[in-house]
């Protein structure tokens, strides 16, 4: 209607044209929460009617791969096996209680003990970096292989195969539940991947990436397992729990720096700290300049003190390998306490300040 | 931007924080006549399959009946899948091999012919003879 009218006024007969259509975006109830109110404008009267439950505590008890991963991510006993079921299943409309509010509690708790680490031990850590080191240890793709480890299965069989293979329906509350009937029949050619809507949004066109259904339910479970435990066991068993599963992986910092213009960003650091001496790269050893393997090391010196030293065939290589070292001891600094262990965190018992706080990022 | 971020996974380390067994899963197939499957059967007459099941909680242990060889099938984590085949074998060698399997992480066995596998880099670093004293420099 809205395109034919825009033709008329412009004196188009021909019913089609490229001229843009401006268009609204119009908030509408999601139908299937079904819900009812007595006057469309009175918003307290909202109430969504779908009907939902939780799973049977004895029901949940009898399903043996969910009992086996209770068993296997040693959880406490409060831990209620039904809820660890609701951690699995994201599927909204079959009755049961999904794991949407698992998982925005288990998102938020893991974000901050995840952030405080990584201020605490990193002070010094540049933005960005901190940034991919928090999705490098909370990430999608590492929450996903974290599931996969923890041996989490999909539920891959549809309601008639389980029917006709005759299948346990306790089965199915152990697994993941994620993808609807339709889904799970539908044909795939190995080696093509259809994208839906919601994986089409995250592809990234330069590097191909992009974040599957599969990989974003795994981590939704991750994250929903960890909300269960502290709505179960409170925050001091959700804080071990995410020291021992989260926090103890091995972060490759020392690999994510990218510099553009090291020297650069160096001379910028040592104004910003107000180093009396100027800064000063001399060549400390070198051997074989004559022949086709030379071997240089430069060092980096403010004054009488060393910053850091590098190796190198050229000249020019040793220079910048040293550059880097000296911002890379820089950035990767690590407080300890008097006693030479790893500082207190604000959310441990008995918290002072031991560290130090990072002065903010050099601008070149 | 002075610096930018290359975006690097990080490595899970099981074991260090906490251990979770690699081994999810355990599939017994037994048949009910063959006599391959003797053993099998023995074993799950006088209970020691259940008492398997109960000493390893964290193992789904499945039983399954179909005709042929008997075969234990084992699923471990990152979708790793081993099986060996058991006919003819006596009870306790059967209950080895089930502990045995369920113990391991379901990566292939190999040799590895140096002497540290680490994802750590050395702390002590490489000897490097420009750093010696400058009068005992080999001097080219």
């Amino acid at each position: 209607m809205l395109s034919r009218s825009f033709n008329i006024l412009r004196g188009k007969p021909w019913g089609f044209s490229l001229v843009p259509v401006r268009t609204y975006q119009v908030s509408r109830n999601d139908e299937s929460l079904k819900t009812e109110y007595d006057d469309i404008t009175n918003y307290g009267s909202y109430k969504n009617t779908i009907f939902t439950h939780r799973l049977p505590e004895s029901t949940a008890q009898q399903s043996p791969p969910l009992v086996a991963l209770h068993f296997r991510l040693n959880l406490p006993k409060t831990y209620q096996f039904s809820t660890l079921s609701q951690a699995l299943n994201m599927i909204k409309y079959e009755g049961l209680a999904n794991n949407y509010g698992l998982n925005t509690l288990g998102k938020t708790l893991l974000s901050y003990y995840v952030s405080e680490y990584l201020l605490v031990r990193y002070p010094r850590l540049p933005m960005p970096i901190h940034n991919a080191a928090v999705d490098s240890l909370m990430g999608v793709e590492s929450l996903y292989e974290l599931g996969k480890a923890w041996g989490i299965q999909v539920d891959t069989t549809s309601k008639l195969d389980k029917k006709l293979s005759l299948e346990s329906e306790f089965l199915q509350y152990g697994r993941l539940r994620f993808l609807s009937d339709q889904d799970k029949n539908q044909f795939t050619e190995e080696g093509i991947i259809e994208l839906n809507l919601q994986e089409a949004r995250t592809l990234n066109p330069n590097t191909n990436h992009f974040i599957s259904r599969e990989h974003d339910a795994y981590a939704s479970a991750v994250r929903s397992i960890i909300g269960g435990l502290y709505t179960h066991c409170g925050e001091t068993v959700t804080k071990k729990f995410i020291d021992d599963h989260i926090l103890s992986r091995k972060l490759l910092l020392e690999n994510m720096f990218q510099f553009s213009q090291p020297t650069r960003e160096l001379a910028r650091l040592c104004e910003k700290l107000n180093f009396k001496e100027p800064l000063q790269i001399r060549l400390m050893a070198e051997t074989g300049r004559l022949s086709s393997h030379a071997i240089y090391v430069a060092g980096v010196f403010v004054g009488t003190e060393k910053l850091g030293e590098g190796v190198g065939s050229s000249l020019n290589e040793a220079k910048t390998r040293a550059v880097v070292n000296s911002l890379m001891s820089y950035y990767l600094y690590t407080p300890i306490n008097e006693e030479g262990n790893p500082v207190k965190l604000p959310s441990d018992t008995d918290y002072k300040l031991e560290g130090i706080i990072g002065d903010g990022d050099v601008a070149i | 931007m002075p610096v930018k971020p290359i975006f690097k996974p990080s490595l899970l380390r099981n074991g260090l924080g906490t251990y979770v067994q690699p081994c999810h899963k355990v599939t017994i197939q037994y048949c009910n006549w063959g006599g391959s499957s003797k053993s099998i059967r023995d074993l799950l007459s006088t209970g020691s399959i259940n008492k398997f099941a109960s000493e390893n909680l964290n193992i789904f242990v499945e039983v399954v009946k179909k005709s042929g060889h008997p075969v234990l099938k084992f699923d471990y984590s990152h979708d790793k899948q081993d099986s060996v085949e058991v006919r003819n074998k006596t009870t306790t060698e059967v209950l080895k091999l089930l502990s045995d399997y369920s113990q391991r992480s379901g990566n292939e066995l190999f040799k590895y012919n140096h002497k540290v596998l680490s994802n750590n880099e050395s702390v002590r670093g490489v000897w490097s003879p420009m750093h010696e004293h400058k009068g005992h420099r080999f001097k080219i």
